[in-house]
């Protein structure tokens, strides 16, 4: 380790990409992601709620407390760090202070570091001159990952400081936010992606970059990335990384860099489930699954869609096995338990396609007696 | 030097790969194309993954990723805490299993990843990269905590730093670090993979062994190649290479199948002090439980009447469920063990009122 | 005069009597085996001439006659009169002791003609159990009448008129012995001829029986005025209004807990057997702090006590080369009120010493604790002018901090190696007998202590004595209540005479009389129990019978049994252990717990509901959930518990389970350390338990033929290296390891499942 670090150190760590004095040369192995970050608010796809609220602000409107939630992917970050660099110009750096999950944000953080970045007052013009807000902000990442005494500090630090700072929070779930922070702060939900913008964009990307790839693929990354924009760009990037320059794209590195089940397998398992196969049969084929090394949810969402799919099944019987089936998905995402809810969901499907209502009615009844003998005992 | 033939004939390239050859021209590709994203290299256990990294670190730095050494270095917790961890490093990439900190994995991966990443080659010359590479392992097993804290130093340091994390499954690892790797899948080999690779080792090795036994190996060991070879090589050290041989079994496995004869057997309340014995030597030895869930089911299912099945199943799932939930392992499987007792029970007297 | 005879005198006459007992069993003792030759004198006159000439030491009160014939008391004076240079030394105080106990010993023989010679020792004690018992009683109806109709006199035949012949402030003309009363006057009383005795005793019997206060004898007034006050306590008869000794303004100042402490080794409420015990013990230290024999039977040193069976709270009597009981210590416990910290004080000074009482309010740090013990062991107190050694008594020990434990147990087992100015000071050993008190004596902090010491555990005292004295408590206070009443009282208090005695108090300031509805209706009792963990264990495991108003039992209702262990649970609060407990206790094939499949499922069913509650407990940190803890012990009740006494164990299974874990990983962590890196890149901690170890152990095996080294073929030579490479790329080794029976045998040094 020591003569792995004593390659030589430097102080100053990864730089942001706006950096001005950025070398041009680095520019090229930059992310895709990156590269293609909307500059301004008005590049934001979408969005039009918060967009127009921020083209106000950059208008000279009061800028207020905002918390940002969405499913990943759908230009949270992208849209705060375009408004902040539209406010601010050079003075971006030292104006913004951005925090996130990896950084150390216990109360103390809370208490000191955001403190005193927001006690420090700020000019209301730029050094070219130009006007721009005498504020800060302070930007929280992945602020859902916060504790709840760190966001219980939080919310006296904001009314506070209401004079010189902002606030822009920004996470996936608002339920994991305190009620008291999002009181304080102007909610804005940012939709999943509607799929038409993500392939204009991809096809944007895909001219620029010299990347070939059949439309009807590239439609399929992009269903299959399901309205997050930074998956379809990342997943196209790995792509065409993975074949070089100069070959086409194939549908299975789509899927592999999407993690996508193939049908394939989950057609197979549907059919075992749906006739009375057996016991052998079933373990040894969610045996062959797991070495397989697909993720197991996936698996459970493609057997959603069948299930919805197939037509010959009665509806009620669809219900009991869709209740199984969410049961059997949310025990596997909580646990280690892959192969004891598949094989569960399997046998239990097995039952409900192939035994008689009735019988399914008595034989529930009499474990239901039987459990209740437990009980009383 | 001599080997185990596992050591011994492992693939050192891509380009020597014996399976998922269309993949790691691909990660060829990916390595010459110069902009190496992270990777999550994910697949069964005994699939090559570690052999596949090796490859890919062999191919972004040449040779010298070959020059290991080992070192233990420690890292302290904010409670003053000293953690120390085994990591192996070469010049270019350093190789650490974050979950052997135990519930400090988060400082361990926040601390390590930044010294790292703070530190930058000096002389990039032409064939060297103006990166470093860490390897995690077992990153299945890290804490949501450290995960969350993985997500953002991923993207801080990605100028400098670039991290192969090494997983068995998918389903514990938050969507945010799977959306900033590129997911690299290695499934286990097919039968007829495993069977080429162990004749091709036994022709070198001059060791003459049966075609049909080379079949057996391969269906019994569930794709996990590393078995097959040792299994393989404990044949011969045995010198019984006959065909129709018992193919030596992990303890492990033979305990918990005695353990389900147990059940099966009688349902007593001294059997279920027997199988508590036996739970707890399973468990002291360091085989996890969902490994011992997984056999004991398998086992269990195989010896009960289809009727019962779909209940067993049921509880099963439920017991399993509950003790990823809890703390004491040995108290979810003990109540699924009883449970099944009584189910079985009940069913062997119906069957007998039949009579 | 005096009629309340000194505490100390008392003890011995208790003790004096059971040496006797004892001593007759001494083949070797003729001189006290036969006390038969005796001729038996008048009880009112104990004393004999000899002693009295003998420079008249000790004297002997004669106390009024009592018409059982027991001689109540008798008074020495042990110290005033006695030359102040001059050791205290047993035998002046016993010889003339002896005499009387002996005396005393005959009469319970006369009164009892027909019992059995004692051929066991346990009888015997039983035996003098009941005496010391029946005594007590005697004595208590003498104290409460006769104490308190006058102060002077205790028994009412004693009239002035023989009083003005054989008493006298001055000095009389008469052979007299010298008495000092509790004034600090001195009274001589005359000494009679035994012929004249012989006259004196038949003339007071004679009037006894015609003559008593109300014409009858004291035991049957007693027993009247007993009928009276229970049956119609509103009316204050005139007796109790006489009891009123103590003026109430004394009352105000001070606590009825001291008032009413027991001041005479008869007055202890306490077990008499645990009482005995514990003066044995005392006593033996007699030898080397007093330099004298003690009275008690000691088992030679170095006897060989393989065989004896020794009973649970039965004194070891050995004697060390030091002169020293085998326990140097003793360890009393018991739940609190009882009685152990004044049991301790009164036996303590009984056995003629000064107690040094170290307590929870006293600082209890390890240097402090050495600084009072050495000074308590070594030095004698200046400003006590009896100049009697100390006692220590620790006070709630279970209180102290494990360091001053442990230092304790050092300093007992005489490791502590005293801080001398000169160096060359051997090795001081305790030379004073040392006394612990604790609530529970399954502590952790006095794991150590206990196993040196003598652990006494205090039983509970019976309700009725407790009653007993909680009517003579409430006679004396003027407090209108009946016998039942007490009994309730002192049920429902859990025999704590501390919480009676606090609601007695309560109930004399609202002035009225207390009935069975008031006792019902107040809450006392009612305090959280810490009970100890194998008692909670028991409660889960047993089922407890309750008693039916009208007398006997019956088996708790599911409702009661249910909310008991919830009160049970919820005042004890260490859910983790005691579900550990039961966890590792139920299935036992020895513990005679029920067993029950299905009831088990269902119980099992509620350890994972306990085990989840309590990871989300400590993991959100959200206490709120810890009441639904308690269902899961009720559950546990019904499954398991059955009426017969259960076996129990501490658990320690999954402390063990924990240990081989973290071995086991140990183990791993260390083949995986020693690894090359070349290997070891490609090798994780699971993939290795799992798959490679089994495997190697195979691998390194290869059939060897036993012969020497440079027979081998080349393959097999082969084989050796390989196997030997393979270990070494493997970290692992065998090692030589000496078995029990001396044979040699190479074990791998990694035991990996």
């Amino acid at each position: 380790m020591q003569a792995f670090l004593k390659m030589g150190k430097l102080g100053e760590p990864s730089a942001s990409p706006s950096t001005s004095g950025a070398p041009k040369k680095k520019t090229k192995n930059l992310p895709w992601v990156e590269k293609y970050r909307p500059k301004t608010v008005e590049d934001v796809v979408e969005q039009r709620e918060a967009v127009s609220v921020l083209q106000q602000c950059i208008l000279g409107a009061d800028l207020p407390n905002l918390l940002f939630y969405g499913p990943p992917g759908t230009g949270k970050t992208s849209t705060i760090l375009a408004a902040a660099r539209q406010l601010f110009g050079d003075l971006y750096k030292e104006r913004i202070l951005e925090l996130n999950a990896s950084d150390e944000r216990g109360i103390q953080v809370i208490r000191e570091k955001i403190k005193t970045f927001s006690q420090l007052t700020a000019n209301s013009s730029r050094a070219d001159g130009k006007l721009c807000p005498a504020l800060k902000i302070v930007i929280l990442d992945e602020a859902d990952a916060m504790t709840h005494a760190a966001q219980a500090a939080l919310r006296r630090t904001m009314e506070k400081e209401t004079k010189t700072t902002r606030f822009c929070l920004l996470c996936n779930y608002v339920s994991r936010i305190i009620e008291p922070l999002t009181s304080r702060c102007t909610k804005f939900r940012f939709k999943p992606l509607n799929q038409s913008f993500v392939l204009e964009r991809l096809q944007e990307i895909c001219q620029v970059e010299d990347v070939l790839i059949n439309d009807d693929i590239l439609n399929v990354l992009v269903k299959e990335s399901g309205g997050d924009m930074r998956r379809a760009i990342t997943a196209l990037q790995s792509c065409a990384n993975l074949k070089g320059k100069g070959s086409h794209i194939t549908l299975e590195n789509v899927y592999e860099v999407l993690t996508v089940v193939p049908s394939k397998w989950v057609n197979s398992f549907w059919d075992l489930c749906k006739k009375p196969s057996d016991i052998k049969e079933i373990i040894q084929f969610i045996d062959d699954l797991e070495q397989q090394a697909y993720p197991i949810q996936k698996v459970y969402e493609h057997l959603n869609d069948f299930l919805m799919d197939s037509e010959n099944i009665d509806d009620r019987l669809k219900s009991e096995i869709g209740e199984k089936l969410a049961e059997s998905s949310f025990r596997s995402s909580c646990g280690r338990g892959d192969f004891t809810n598949l094989l569960d969901f399997a046998v239990h499907t097995q039952e409900i396609l192939t035994e008689p209502l009735e019988r399914r009615r008595m034989q529930a009844l009499e474990n239901a007696k039987f459990t209740t003998i437990l009980g009383l005992s | 030097m001599s080997l185990l033939w596992v050591d011994k004939y492992r693939p050192k390239d891509l380009s020597t790969l014996d399976y998922h050859t269309q993949q790691a021209q691909e990660l060829k590709n990916l390595v010459e194309h110069g902009d190496f994203p992270h990777l999550l290299v994910y697949g069964p256990s005994g699939a090559g993954k570690k052999t596949r990294i090796m490859c890919i670190l062999k191919e972004l730095f040449g040779t010298g990723v070959e020059r290991l050494k080992s070192e233990n270095i420690t890292v302290t917790t904010p409670s003053n805490k000293k953690v120390e961890i085994m990591t192996i490093n070469s010049n270019y990439h350093i190789e650490i299993n974050p979950s052997d900190a135990g519930i400090y994995d988060r400082v361990v991966v926040m601390d390590l990843i930044k010294k790292i990443a703070q530190s930058q080659q000096i002389a990039i010359t032409n064939n060297q990269r103006e990166f470093k590479v860490v390897v995690l392992t077992e990153v299945d097993n890290l804490t949501k905590d450290a995960q969350h804290a993985l997500r953002r130093t991923m993207e801080k340091y990605s100028r400098n730093c670039r991290l192969i994390l090494c997983a068995t499954s998918l389903s514990p690892i938050i969507p945010a670090i799977q959306s900033r790797c590129l997911p690299i899948r290695v499934p286990a080999p097919t039968i007829e993979e495993i069977s080429t690779i162990i004749s091709k080792i036994c022709k070198k090795e001059d060791t003459a062994i049966p075609a049909t036994l080379i079949e057996k190996i391969s269906k019994s060991v569930n794709g996990n190649l590393r078995r097959a070879i040792l299994i393989c090589e404990a044949c011969k050290v045995e010198n019984n290479l006959q065909p129709n041989r018992e193919l030596p079994e992990p303890d492990w496995k033979v305990f918990i199948k005695q353990t389900a004869t147990i059940i099966t057997h009688r349902q007593s309340i001294e059997n279920i002090m027997v199988v508590r014995e036996h739970l707890y030597e399973l468990l002291a030895s360091g085989i996890p439980p969902e490994i011992i869930f997984k056999e004991l089911i398998t086992a269990l299912v195989l010896k009960c009447d289809k009727q019962i099945i779909p209940q067993v199943l049921q509880e099963a799932s439920t017991y399993e469920y509950r003790m990823w939930q809890g703390n004491k392992h040995i108290v979810h499987m003990e109540a699924f063990v009883v449970k099944f007792m009584c189910l079985y029970q009940r069913h062997l007297k119906d069957l007998l009122k039949d009579f | 005069m005096s009629d309340f005879p000194d505490p100390d005198e008392e003890f011995e006459l208790m003790y004096g009597d059971e040496l006797e007992l004892l001593r007759e069993q001494d083949q070797n003792d003729d001189e006290v085996i036969s006390p038969a030759p005796k001729a038996r004198r008048s009880l009112n006159f104990g004393t004999p001439t000899t002693i009295q000439l003998d420079n008249s030491i000790a004297e002997n009160l004669p106390n009024s006659l009592d018409s059982s014939l027991i001689s109540q008391s008798q008074e020495i004076q042990s110290t005033l009169d006695r030359l102040p240079s001059k050791k205290r030394t047993i035998d002046d105080l016993f010889g003339d002791i002896n005499d009387i106990t002996q005396e005393e010993y005959n009469i319970d023989e006369i009164l009892q003609p027909k019992k059995a010679k004692r051929d066991n020792k346990h009888q015997q004690d039983l035996d003098l159990i009941d005496l010391i018992i029946q005594k007590r009683q005697e004595y208590k109806i003498n104290n409460n009448i006769t104490a308190t109709v006058s102060i002077s006199h205790s028994n009412n035949l004693l009239n002035h008129e023989r009083d003005k012949h054989n008493l006298s402030y001055s000095l009389p003309k008469y052979p007299f012995i010298k008495i000092k009363c509790f004034d600090g006057e001195f009274v001589y009383v005359r000494c009679h001829s035994e012929q004249f005795e012989k006259e004196e005793t038949k003339r007071i019997l004679h009037e006894n029986t015609f003559k008593g206060i109300l014409g009858g004898s004291f035991r049957k007034i007693w027993n009247e005025a007993q009928d009276l006050l229970v049956k119609e306590f509103i009316k204050v008869d005139q007796s109790s209004e006489e009891l009123n000794i103590i003026s109430s303004n004394n009352q105000e100042k001070q606590l009825w807990v001291d008032l009413y402490k027991p001041r005479k080794y008869l007055e202890l409420l306490s077990d008499e057997s645990t009482n005995r015990v514990m003066l044995r013990w005392m006593k033996l230290w007699d030898k080397v702090v007093f330099n004298r024999n003690p009275k008690i039977k000691i088992t030679p040193a170095g006897q060989d006590d393989k065989y004896k069976f020794v009973r649970f709270n039965e004194l070891n009597t050995t004697l060390d080369k030091d002169g020293r009981p085998a326990h140097k210590v003793v360890l009393l416990c018991g739940p609190p009120g009882l009685g152990k910290t004044t049991l301790a004080h009164m036996v303590a000074r009984h056995a003629g010493y000064n107690v040094v009482e170290i307590n929870a309010s006293d600082d209890r740090s390890t240097e402090a604790f050495r600084t009072s013990l050495e000074n308590a062991t070594q030095m004698r107190s200046v400003i006590d002018q009896q100049k009697r050694p100390n006692c220590i008594v620790f006070d709630e020990i279970d209180g102290a901090p494990k360091t001053s434990i442990e230092f304790l147990v050092k300093f007992i087992s005489g490791n502590v190696v005293v801080k001398a100015k000169k160096g060359t000071k051997p090795q001081t050993i305790l030379k004073r007998p040392i006394i612990c008190i604790c609530n529970d004596a399954y502590g952790p902090a006095l794991r150590p202590l206990r196993q040196i010491a003598f652990v006494i555990n205090f039983p509970q005292t019976s309700s009725s004595r407790l009653a007993e004295r909680l009517m003579e408590i409430a006679r004396r206070q003027q407090i209108k209540t009946d016998t039942s009443t007490m009994m309730l009282l002192s049920e429902k208090s859990n025999n704590d005479i501390r919480s009676c005695l606090s609601v007695l108090h309560f109930f004399k300031a609202q002035n009225k009389p207390i009935g069975l509805i008031d006792i019902y209706k107040t809450n006392v009792g009612q305090k959280d129990m810490q009970k100890g963990l194998f008692s909670v264990w028991n409660e889960i495991f047993q089922l407890q019978r309750t008693k039916k108003p009208q007398g006997g039992t019956q088996a708790a209702t599911m409702k009661d049994r249910m909310q008991n262990i919830l009160n049970t649970m919820s005042s004890f609060g260490d859910h983790e252990k005691v579900a550990q407990g039961v966890y590792e206790n139920f299935g036992q094939p020895d513990s005679k717990i029920k067993q029950d499949l299905v009831g088990t499922c269902c119980a099992l069913d509620w350890f994972c509901f306990n085990d989840l509650v309590q990871k989300q407990i400590y993991t959100v940190q959200n206490y709120s959930l810890t009441g639904y803890l308690n269902f899961a012990f009720a559950i546990w009740h019904f499954a398991f518990a059955q009426p017969q006494k259960v076996q129990l164990k501490y658990p320690s299974a999954s402390y063990e389970f924990r240990t081989k874990q973290t071995h086991q990983k140990g183990i791993v962590a260390e083949v995986l350390r020693g690894m090359p890196p070349y290997i070891r890149c490609y090798n994780a901690a699971l993939p290795l338990v799992l798959d490679v170890l089994p495997l190697v152990l195979r691998i390194i095996s290869p059939a060897l033929r036993p012969v020497n080294l440079h027979l081998y073929t080349q393959e097999e030579r082969a084989n050796l290296l390989e196997a030997a490479s393979i270990m070494a790329d493997y970290n692992l080794n065998y090692i030589q390891e000496r078995r029990t029976d001396g044979v040699y045998e190479f074990n791998l040094g990694k035991r990996v499942f």
